[in-house]
């Protein structure tokens, strides 16, 4: 049978829209503000020109490698090329900045597949049982869910949990602008009929990252003509294979995580990313290396978002319901083409379709080294220019990508407002991500809650009582005070808890 | 040999440059409209069912009018920031715009100051009738084969939870109607709001609410796959997709509900400009291609010319004020 799946999708018209979609994949991914949801909504159109396995070969592709691709401009430049890749700024962007670019997107280029690899795996063996999982949550569980990533805020700022207290804090304010959405009423927009559904969350992202790199090499002329990207030692994919093989429990944990989270409906892989860091950093015997530019760093979040993707895939299959807007097009574009979400899914011609889908996201995943391997050959010889040409390259994308996003002069004003809010955070050693994440999570927190207690007509107790709830709050105490936790079992058994 | 394509390329920029001076050059006569590419504004995000529309569509007009027709997404504020940006655009026919229901309600949810009088109908294209959906066991435990099944278990058991979109959305309004015309108090139930018919619809298989209103179409894979069951379509008659569900009408509740699709232009297009649009438009939604296309797409086919739909929406504007005024929201 996986001869003949293989067969049905290694034919010219299937290759061809698929090469060729991976390969606009890698320039959508790599433009900030150009999303894969946008590429996927263009390319839908061209796909009525196809066979169907030729037209979700085409869009599949394109979905899968603009993820990874949006690495190459947050570790290269900071200004993450789409949402999921905010985490790449961190650990990825320190690399860079010790000369080690290539081997934080050798990471990325083998650990995306493998993330993807471990979730469409999981999606082919589970995901009608998967889905019955992400059903049972309601609003108490979700909130629990926001809360865990809320959680991995006090991981990411430890040391500085104050200042990171006061990012979650600015963080949560953005997130109250817009339309309340119980009452519809317009929250802090001063009558700007852009603020109605509240900031937007690529204009901001992509301002905090990328605008304050600027502005510091500014206020530093001298570096104007160095070449800001910095090249030690070219690391190749041979180099990084071993380490891979060490961290193998990491990027299993980590795609795990992702393809969970991906899986519920409403959370997406860039909440994966982050809350894949927060593990890595919690489990880590060196939590402290972790923002300085640490393998663990840049490992954990880039499998975690490719699982992500896929596991958006399991409440789409199962019970029709995409887990996210990329696949709620792809999803439209296969039902017409024949496919049954739902308990009928493996019959007939949608049973063909379904196992086409799975070969096309395993094949994508293996694809996805070669044409990754060239698109940062590409990307790092025009990142080795001096700063004097980076730095307005930079300022270009920022200004593009918050633009083409909607076409909206007021997004580029809100781009720049949020450079200078990071410019200024940093300086002031405010860490950033806690901002990013509480924006993310702000209003999924806001909104479950609310409705939680719409439903109990005020009552907190379904928050604790229910059975999922409860796991999920049990999953927080030990996230949070593991340390604690482990040294107590050590003590009782009598261990020394000092590791060499 | 090297040099070669920098040298076309040049000059290629320069002449697409001199083409561009010159196009402004010619003063705009609408008795040869359309001259040069048309914008169509479109108020909701890519990929959404309005987008699909709005290129589908866009793609068959440059057709016709032998001009591009582009569609950029001015998403954000319910819909408010597309259709401000279409309303406000110059009244030339160069920038339409695809609106939707929403414009109905911008205005008197105070979300806006546009609504239908700050622009023109050209023609309506699609309309997709309303549905409320419950879970198979509850239908089956209560007995519910529709919707005034239903209506008479919540005058019993009041506090039965919908969702299907936001507060003051459109499938909020096709539950607050259905329920002031059969002379139920909108606090019977209460609306828990979500960001989309799917995520309501989530709820709703998992059976953490009690009924879902959105359009058919949205509900179509969990209604097929059996996951859901209809009680009623808000539709003049029953869909030829779905011919086992009964319309309001049948059980007596003279209700109509559905998520308009038209192409608008802002108030003081000149009529020769409006009649141009509306006659290509015309000419496109009678014909087998888009027929096909939106049968395969399952989107409900609902044409009106630009009287009518001006007529149409004034009349939705007047009545979602009403049904979202006695539902206590505005």
């Amino acid at each position: 049978m996986i001869v003949d799946v293989l067969a049905s999708v290694m034919r010219i018209e299937v290759l061809a829209p698929w090469i060729l979609g991976m390969l606009l994949g890698v320039f959508v991914g790599a433009m900030p503000g150009m999303t894969a949801t946008m590429a996927t909504a263009i390319l839908v159109p061209i796909t009525y020109y196809l066979s169907p396995m030729g037209g979700l070969a085409m869009i599949l592709g394109t979905a899968c490698v603009s993820i990874f691709a949006g690495d190459i401009p947050a570790t290269y430049l900071r200004v993450p090329g789409t949402p999921s890749s905010g985490v790449a700024v961190l650990d990825g962007y320190q690399m860079t900045r010790q000369g080690k670019a290539s081997m934080a997107l050798s990471f990325d280029l083998i650990c995306s597949p493998l993330g993807g690899l471990v979730g469409f795996i999981l999606l082919i063996g589970g995901a009608t049982a998967l889905a019955a999982i992400a059903l049972r949550f309601s609003f108490y569980e979700f909130l629990w869910v926001a809360v865990f990533g809320l959680a991995t805020c006090v991981i990411i700022s430890r040391g500085t949990m104050v200042k990171g207290g006061i990012a979650v804090a600015i963080g949560l304010f953005v997130s109250t602008v817009g339309v309340d959405i119980v009452t519809g009423y317009p929250r802090f927009t001063f009558g700007n009929v852009n603020l109605l559904s509240g900031v937007g969350f690529i204009p901001a992202m992509i301002g905090l990252f990328g605008i304050p790199v600027v502005l510091r090499t500014i206020m530093t002329p001298k570096r104007m003509e160095l070449p800001s990207v910095e090249e030690k030692k070219r690391f190749s994919i041979g180099d990084v294979l071993p380490r891979v093989v060490k961290h193998r429990a990491l990027i299993l944990r980590s795609s795990l995580i992702g393809t969970f989270i991906g899986s519920l409906p409403g959370a997406g892989a860039d909440i994966a990313a982050w809350v894949a860091y927060g593990v890595a950093k919690r489990n880590s015997k060196t939590p402290e290396k972790f923002g300085t530019g640490i393998e663990e760093g840049v490992i954990a979040p880039t499998s975690a978002n490719n699982a992500g993707v896929a596991g958006a895939w399991i409440p789409a299959l199962a019970l029709g319901i995409p887990g996210d807007s990329i696949t709620a097009i792809i999803l439209g574009a296969a039902m017409i083409y024949g496919l049954r979400p739902g308990p009928l899914m493996f019959e007939g011609a949608s049973g063909e379709l379904v196992r086409g889908i799975f070969a096309i996201g395993i094949m994508t995943q293996i694809m996805l080294i070669p044409i990754g391997f060239l698109a940062i050959r590409a990307f790092s010889k025009i990142f080795r220019l001096p700063n004097s040409v980076i730095m307005p390259m930079i300022l270009l994308f920022c200004i593009l990508g918050s633009y083409a996003l909607n076409f909206n002069m007021f997004d580029v004003g809100l781009m720049f407002a949020f450079g200078l809010l990071g410019f200024y955070m940093e300086r002031n050693k405010i860490p950033l991500p806690p901002l990013v994440l509480a924006i993310i999570l702000g209003p999924l927190i806001e909104r479950n809650l609310r409705l939680g207690l719409m439903q109990t007509g005020g009552s907190l107790l379904p928050f604790f009582t229910r059975p999922i709830s409860v796991i999920v709050i049990v999953a927080i105490i030990l996230f949070l005070s593991w340390g604690r936790i482990y040294q107590l079992i050590c003590r009782l058994r009598g261990v020394n808890t000092t590791q060499e | 040999m090297k040099r070669k394509p920098t040298t076309l390329l040049m000059f290629v920029l320069s002449t697409l440059l001199v083409a561009s001076i010159a196009v402004p050059g010619c003063a705009p006569d609408t008795a040869d409209y359309p001259t040069k590419a048309i914008t169509l504004v479109c108020p909701w995000g890519a990929g959404g069912g309005t987008d699909r529309v709005a290129r589908f569509l866009a793609d068959q007009l440059s057709n016709e009018l032998g001009q591009p027709v582009a569609v950029i997404n001015q998403t954000g504020g319910n819909g408010a920031v597309g259709h401000n940006a279409g309303a406000l655009a110059d009244p030339d026919g160069y920038t339409l715009c695809i609106s939707t229901w929403e414009l109905s309600i911008l205005r008197h949810m105070g979300w806006s100051d546009i609504a239908h009088d700050n622009v023109r109908g050209v023609a309506m294209v699609n309309l997709d009738p309303a549905g409320l959906m419950v879970h198979p066991s509850d239908a089956a435990a209560h007995g519910w084969e529709n919707a005034v099944d239903w209506i008479d278990y919540v005058k019993q058991n009041p506090g039965l939870e919908v969702s299907g979109t936001g507060t003051g959305g459109v499938w909020h309004v096709a539950l607050l109607g259905m329920l002031a015309e059969a002379g139920v108090s909108a606090d019977q139930v209460e609306w828990l709001p979500s960001t989309g018919a799917a995520e309501g619809i989530t709820w709703l298989l998992g059976q953490h609410i009690d009924a879902v209103t959105c359009s058919i179409v949205e509900a179509g894979p969990q209604l097929e796959a059996g996951t859901l069951v209809a009680l009623g379509t808000m539709s003049e008659e029953r869909l030829a997709a779905f011919p086992d569900i009964p319309t309001m009408r049948e059980v007596g509740l003279d209700w109509q509900l559905g998520a308009w699709r038209g192409i608008t232009v802002p108030a003081g297009t000149p009529d020769e400009v409006v009649e141009v649009l509306h006659d290509a438009i015309h000419r496109i939604v009678m014909s087998d291609t888009w027929i096909n296309w939106m049968e395969d797409q399952g989107f409900g086919q609902f044409y009106l010319n630009s009287a009518d739909f001006d007529t149409f929406m004034a009349q939705d504007y007047a009545a979602g004020g009403a049904l979202l005024e006695a539902g206590g929201l505005i």
